[in-house]
């Protein structure tokens, strides 16, 4: 069950939170995790050894987090790398044997996030960011927190914490949270759906079709899909968090228009960036900042993003323009042409688009060095099809135009907003949030009619790379 | 974050909350209230919620709901001109065009774009049986006349979804009859340059199914007839246009329709020969594979009349009784055949003088020894 499932929306939701929101105040984070525990098994139903496997996870989490703290730093030392090292082989063994081998057992869902919320954990309450929770409960509730469980984004213990210690119900966050999980709702399941079933067509004819415009088509549609569907996952997440009262943490950056590969990949909308900074970067280059370091922070950032999107050595391989992207900013002094000429940075984003469409579109092939035969087929001439052809053979090639459209048109809106609210009177905005807030109740209705019904097994159950199309 | 006013954000989230609401409860009163029907076999995506999974019965309702899968059909259809259907595709003035004939191996679209016609080898084959055939009847003194009616989209090519582009040169059919010109067989018709100078005339066929409807078949006759030796005009008489009368009704979609879900969405624009019509024949012996009609007051055989005993071979029924009224009320015995084999019961019964074997450009390959 994810948070487009129908269920989640119309059932459980509706039911759910109003009971957390009506407890005492001392019971709300409590209650957050008992929700959490019972929406992840329901996710996880049909999967039992996933569901152990997390278990036994959360179980060891606990426990050593509970456990008397150790009086010497060594042993507090062994403990945490122990329970790293445990969390990171559990989440590598289980994509390794997702991705290799056909067994029964399948990858649970939100391992990946179980595991980086330990890794949290462990950091800030070794630097003392965070204090144990009252309740090994919260701890779970946090482990499991539902909201973020399937696609993210990645929320810091420290974070976490501190925004659920006062769980309730506050006007403005409520206002906003329904306005992103709308917004994250029409994303996921009126866009990203849509392009995925579009890269799926596109694939399904290459063997006769294929031609550069198909594959131009077909990086596009890659890239745009990542984009909705992690940006809107987001924007489910902290939908639901608002409603709850809980501001989660907001990334600004735009992958859209981000002047380098490495932006984008990082995927800010998710995180992770700023976590393996926060985690890797800066504990490994350290007061001295050396050159070599930070060259191996770069290194491993990229190793862990690559292989947390996918466990498929050759990925590292197809993503390395990016890698080498990264190093070219971080060592000349592009950095400060970026910086001091704003320019520099639009005419790097199409190059950027193009080096992550390709690794985008290898992550949703079934197996990633398919991508090479993919793109010399698409130089081989075969038949005479006109090029509007591309347009029969995508299901939703006129609804897709038509989004295009729209998408341009609404794209400078973020910005535009923001710039309104700041300048403009107190009426003129209300009156903006008000077109704004129509407009998104009327994609949202129309989401919920028109688009839900055809993508039942896309709303209901995670997204898997390699898998889906 | 500027301040809004609470009464916006009290709207705002009464309205959320009414939406979920009435989602809920239309599901839940549908559940309770559940009835067979109103389930579809499978979701939009062909899939079915297995009853082990949770809330199996719920999300049935949401995702497998017949009334909800056929408002997003006939939406996708009206709106963006899609049909859910890898077997058809929605074309112009509400025609449906098949995509792919399973029975025959044939791909509409593929003919289409002109990447389907024979090769020269398969050609030959053909242009050999022909002759076979055409030799075979003259032995039992009967001549043999192939009519090779084009599917709708060759017809009505304007009508093809515009990202196809023109008609290609090279359809099978196209290069078919050129080869056939060619090696100097011309016992077949092409029907594709009348029916599409008829076109002005009304609508020649179904526009949910690639077949001829009564004035699609009409003109068939008339281009089949104007074909016969000026011995034979002279002593029949060809049904004249303007003394027929042929009305149009609106039915719902055929089968085409039927496959893309969109029966009820996509009606069938029928044209049918009106009841007023003098049927001036009877039929003298109808089994399951073939039905002969004789011409009223009574049969005279060819050798007086000079009307020639014809046997037709169709591969349907559908066609036979399209075109039973023109080809029965001109010629004095006509025999219809509902397959195209050589039966010597059939031709023993018919003793014909001219065998016409009827085929659809998409049933081509039937050709094929």
């Amino acid at each position: 069950m994810q948070l487009t499932s129908a269920v989640f929306l119309f059932f459980i939701l509706p039911l759910s939170l109003p009971l957390v929101l009506l407890l005492p105040k001392r019971y709300r984070r409590l209650a957050l995790s008992l929700l959490s525990i019972l929406i992840y098994v329901l996710a996880n139903s049909g999967n039992p050894w996933g569901i152990l496997q997390i278990g036994a996870l959360v179980c060891l989490t606990v426990t050593l987090a509970y456990l008397p703290t150790p009086h010497s730093v060594g042993s507090a030392k062994f403990r945490s790398a122990l329970l790293v090292a445990v969390a990171l082989s559990s989440f590598i063994g289980a994509r390794v044997v997702d991705e290799y081998f056909n067994t029964p057992y399948s990858y649970p869902v939100g391992l990946l996030f179980v595991t980086l919320g330990i890794i949290s954990y462990v950091f800030d309450y070794a630097r003392g960011d965070v204090i144990r929770p009252r309740n090994p409960l919260e701890l779970v509730g946090y482990l499991l927190f539902f909201p973020t469980l399937t696609v993210g984004p990645i929320v810091r213990s420290k974070h976490y914490f501190d925004r659920t210690e006062d769980i309730g119900i506050r006007p403005a966050l409520l206002t906003e949270g329904l306005r992103s999980y709308m917004l994250g709702y029409i994303k996921r399941v009126a866009i990203a759906a849509v392009l995925m079933r579009a890269i799926q067509d596109l694939l399904d004819y290459n063997h006769a079709i294929f031609s550069p415009t198909i594959l131009i088509a077909l990086l596009l549609c890659a890239f745009l899909f990542f984009y909705f569907f992690i940006s809107g996952s987001a924007d489910l997440a902290r939908g639901v968090c608002g409603m709850c009262g809980i501001a989660l943490p907001r990334d600004r950056s735009n992958a859209l228009s981000a002047p380098t590969p490495d932006h984008m990949l990082y995927g800010t909308v998710l995180s992770l960036r700023s976590f393996l900074l926060d985690y890797v970067k800066h504990p490994l280059c350290g007061k001295k900042n050396s050159k070599k370091r930070r060259a191996l922070s770069l290194l491993l950032i990229y190793c862990i993003t690559v292989l947390v999107l996918r466990v498929r050595a050759e990925l590292l391989l197809i993503g390395l323009p990016i890698l080498l992207f990264s190093l070219l900013v971080e060592f000349t002094p592009v950095r400060g042409l970026l910086t001091a000429k704003r320019r520099w940075r639009w005419l790097l984003s199409p190059l950027s688009l193009l080096i992550c469409s390709l690794f985008a579109l290898s992550l949703l092939l079934p197996a990633p060095l398919d991508l090479f035969p993919l793109i010399a087929s698409a130089f081989t001439v075969r038949g005479n099809y006109p090029p509007t052809y591309i347009l029969g053979v995508v299901q939703d090639a006129n609804y897709l135009l038509f989004l295009m459209i729209l998408l341009a048109v609404f794209l400078p809106w973020g910005y535009l907003r923001r710039f309104a609210l700041r300048k403009v009177s107190d009426r003129t905005a209300l009156l903006l949030s008000i077109v704004e807030i129509s407009l998104l109740f009327a994609g949202f209705i129309l989401t919920l009619i028109y688009f839900l019904p055809q993508f039942p097994s896309y709303v209901e159950y995670a997204f898997h790379a390699g898998g889906a199309p | 974050m500027r301040k809004m006013n609470s009464t916006y954000h009290l709207i705002v989230s009464t309205v959320f909350i009414g939406v979920l609401l009435t989602f809920s409860i239309f599901y839940l009163t549908n559940m309770l209230t559940e009835q067979k029907n109103g389930i579809a076999p499978t979701c939009y995506d062909g899939s079915v919620i297995e009853s082990s999974e949770p809330f199996s019965h719920l999300r049935r309702n949401i995702y497998q709901q017949q009334s909800s899968l056929d408002l997003v059909q006939e939406y996708q259809y009206r709106v963006f001109g899609v049909v859910n259907s890898n077997l058809v595709v929605a074309g112009k003035n509400d025609f449906l065009f098949e995509i792919v004939d399973t029975e025959h191996q044939y791909n509409y679209i593929e003919d289409y774009i002109g990447n389907y016609a024979f090769t020269e080898e398969e050609m030959s084959l053909i242009l050999h049986r022909l002759e076979q055939t055409k030799l075979s009847y003259a032995e039992r003194n009967a001549e043999y006349l192939l009519v090779i009616i084009p599917n709708s989209q060759t017809v009505y090519s304007e009508c093809m979804p515009s990202f196809l582009g023109d008609i290609n040169e090279n359809t099978r059919l196209n290069v078919m009859s050129n080869y056939l010109i060619e090696h100097d067989f011309h016992d077949f018709i092409d029907l594709t340059v009348d029916l599409r100078a008829a076109k002005d005339d009304g609508l020649l066929y179904n526009n949910t199914e690639n077949s001829l409807n009564s004035l699609g078949s009409y003109y068939t006759y008339k281009a089949v007839y104007q074909r016969f030796s000026p011995n034979v005009l002279e002593n029949t008489k060809l049904l004249e246009r303007q003394n027929l009368h042929f009305y149009q009704h609106i039915m719902a979609g055929k089968r085409v329709a039927r496959e893309a879900g969109l029966a009820d969405v996509v009606e069938n624009h029928t044209v049918s020969l009106s009841n007023r019509t003098k049927l001036n024949y009877r039929f003298t012996r109808s089994t399951a594979n073939f039905s002969s009609t004789f011409m009223l007051p009574y049969y005279t055989p060819s050798e007086i009349s000079d009307s020639p005993e014809l046997l037709l071979q169709f591969s349907n029924t559908w066609e036979q009784l399209q075109i039973e009224p023109f080809f029965s009320n001109t010629f004095s015995k006509v025999t219809y055949q509902t397959d195209l084999s050589d039966d010597p019961v059939i031709f023993n019964v018919a003793k014909p003088k001219v065998v016409i074997q009827f085929i659809y450009e998409n049933e081509l390959s039937q050709l094929l020894p």
